[in-house]
């Protein structure tokens, strides 16, 4: 009985269960900001972030400061991070790809992409910032640059841990280059190039907020260090949930949209 | 059942008069710690066409090597290994494998396994529907055509493994211990579908095998091979009528000869 109890209890959970934490979270800022815990200018008030929210989302330009700014800059912020993520698999899968098989082609790369890896990220800024200025080309930049590693080293990895009985099933049906690539490497490498995918987007958002910080005039990140200098503490909350919000919804869209074009990626993960 | 009674009969083997397989003098040598250590020494061996000849030997006696050296995954180091007369380079869908292991495409389905090797020649959509058809029905696979690898059984997946290589008609079938990691029951069952898709399509067969009870069931002829070197130790005919009992006195005669042969090939 107690067991059936606990089982029907569990399904009822379960759905719910991702929302816990955040519904905790949250309750537990009502709390400390009703109460008067922490003063406004270092914590707002949940019911005044949520407004602002609004008015940001929903509300007409030029009614308050942020007032109907956000698809603009939301905008602004996915093409940012649409072009650079897109530079990075474009040159990232096929490098992986080539070094996770070609020996000499892994020596060549190796020791020149872990030592650059090995550099985080945002010690670049100062210099894309004397290189291309402030605004796109640096974001684009830094994201790309950001999310060409975890994309290169996964397909590097999936690239040489397939199974070499594919390959040499592959040839032995007469494939060629191109068709042993396209019909076996990639699909076969295919977990792990999804794996990598998903980090470097992960990463391009993170990116993106620093390149935008560096001074440009949309995006969601320029909003948050808008919001810090005219010390509207509860945009900067706003831009934070938004962009958790958006960049989890990114890596959905990124596995549905991997899982529709690609039956390996339907079928191995 | 002789190999040139059987009714149908590969183009290959009417226009052809010399062994359809020659191996000749072939060694093999590899490096091992820096030293060269030789795994395969002068092998010479035939295939007459439509012919099932089964290569006999203990692990590490280098069989294995001996048959992707034949399928050109691996350059031999002297010797020659002719196909109809022509020397053999790389690999190429006249000498199919059928892997130990299980080698599927773990993304396509059981149809779409079959299909692809078709499906990299210029061939119409009508004759590889036709054709994948055809072979499903010859491994009894038909219901399981939507399934993937990873949700089929052991014995299942080598038949899968059979028919995408039979659909690309090669001149050669060369397997490699293929029934070694299936339970008793469906090895028995694969070695009887094997024998019948023989008798209707003739293929010639190399079968690597170290069970000698499998090539008394399956060879027309057993070749025994030593070890270190890997060398051709013993040819020995198998003269019995298909399906053979294994428990014909003359089975269990043949197969106290070859398990001799093993023993002593250990030295």
């Amino acid at each position: 009985m107690r067991s059936v109890a606990r089982q029907g209890f569990l399904t009822v959970l379960h759905p719910a269960l991702p929302w816990v934490l955040p519904a905790a979270c949250l309750l537990l800022w009502f709390v400390v900001c009703q109460r008067g815990l922490v003063p406004p200018y270092l914590l707002p008030h949940p019911r005044d972030v949520g407004l602002a929210g609004l008015r940001y989302v929903f509300g007409e330009l030029g009614q308050g400061p942020y007032s109907g700014r956000f698809a603009g800059d939301a905008l602004a912020s996915l093409g940012r991070v649409g072009a650079g993520f897109g530079l990075a698999v474009l040159l990232g899968i096929p490098a992986g790809l080539v070094s996770g098989r070609v020996a000499i082609v892994e020596r060549l790369l190796g020791l020149s992409i872990n030592g650059l890896r090995a550099v985080p990220g945002i010690s670049w800024l100062p210099l894309a910032v004397i290189w291309f200025g402030i605004g796109m080309k640096t974001t684009l930049f830094l994201i790309a640059l950001a999310a060409f590693f975890p994309i290169y080293l996964n397909a590097a990895a999936g690239a040489s841990q397939i199974n070499p009985l594919l390959l040499q099933a592959g040839a032995m049906m007469g494939f060629r280059r191109f068709r042993s690539t396209f019909g076996i490497l990639i699909p076969g490498a295919m977990p792990h190039i999804l794996t990598g995918l998903r980090l470097g987007l992960g990463i391009s958002w993170a990116y993106l907020v620093l390149g935008e910080l560096s001074g440009v005039p949309d995006g969601l990140g320029a909003v948050i260090m808008d919001a810090r200098m005219s010390g509207h503490i509860e945009m900067i909350l706003v831009g934070i949930v938004l962009i958790a919000a958006i960049g989890r919804m990114s890596d959905e869209l990124l596995r549905r949209f991997m899982r529709l074009c690609f039956k390996s990626a339907r079928r191995m993960s | 059942m002789n190999p040139a009674s059987r009714s149908v009969v590969p183009d290959a083997c009417s226009r052809f008069g010399r062994p359809l397989l020659e191996v000749k003098g072939v060694s093999k040598v590899f490096k091992v710690n820096g030293s060269p250590k030789s795994i395969l020494e002068g092998i010479d061996l035939t295939a007459g066409c439509g012919e099932l000849i089964c290569l006999l030997g203990r692990s590490g006696c280098g069989k294995s090597t001996l048959l992707k050296i034949l399928a050109g995954f691996l350059p031999h180091t002297s010797g020659e290994v002719l196909l109809e007369g022509t020397r053999i380079k790389g690999p190429g869908p006249d000498r199919c494998v059928i892997f130990q292991e299980d080698a599927l495409f773990p993304w396509l389905t059981v149809e779409e396994n079959i299909a692809l090797g078709l499906r990299n020649r210029a061939v119409g959509r009508g004759t590889v529907r036709r054709e994948v058809e055809r072979f499903l029905g010859l491994v009894g696979l038909g219901e399981f055509r939507d399934y993937l690898p990873r949700e089929i059984s052991g014995g299942m997946k080598q038949r899968v493994a059979l028919a995408r290589v039979l659909i690309l008609q090669p001149k050669i079938l060369l397997m490699d211990e293929p029934f070694g990691a299936l339970d008793a029951q469906t090895r028995e069952d694969m070695q009887g579908l094997l024998l019948q898709i023989w008798e209707q399509l003739s293929h010639t067969i190399v079968f690597v095998t170290h069970d000698v009870s499998e090539a008394l069931v399956l060879a027309d002829r057993v070749l025994v091979m030593g070890m270190s070197p890997g060398r051709i130790e013993e040819e020995i005919p198998v003269a019995l009528e298909r399906p053979r009992a294994k428990d014909h006195p003359d089975f269990l005669a043949l197969s106290r000869r070859l398990a001799n042969a093993l023993r002593r090939s250990r030295l």
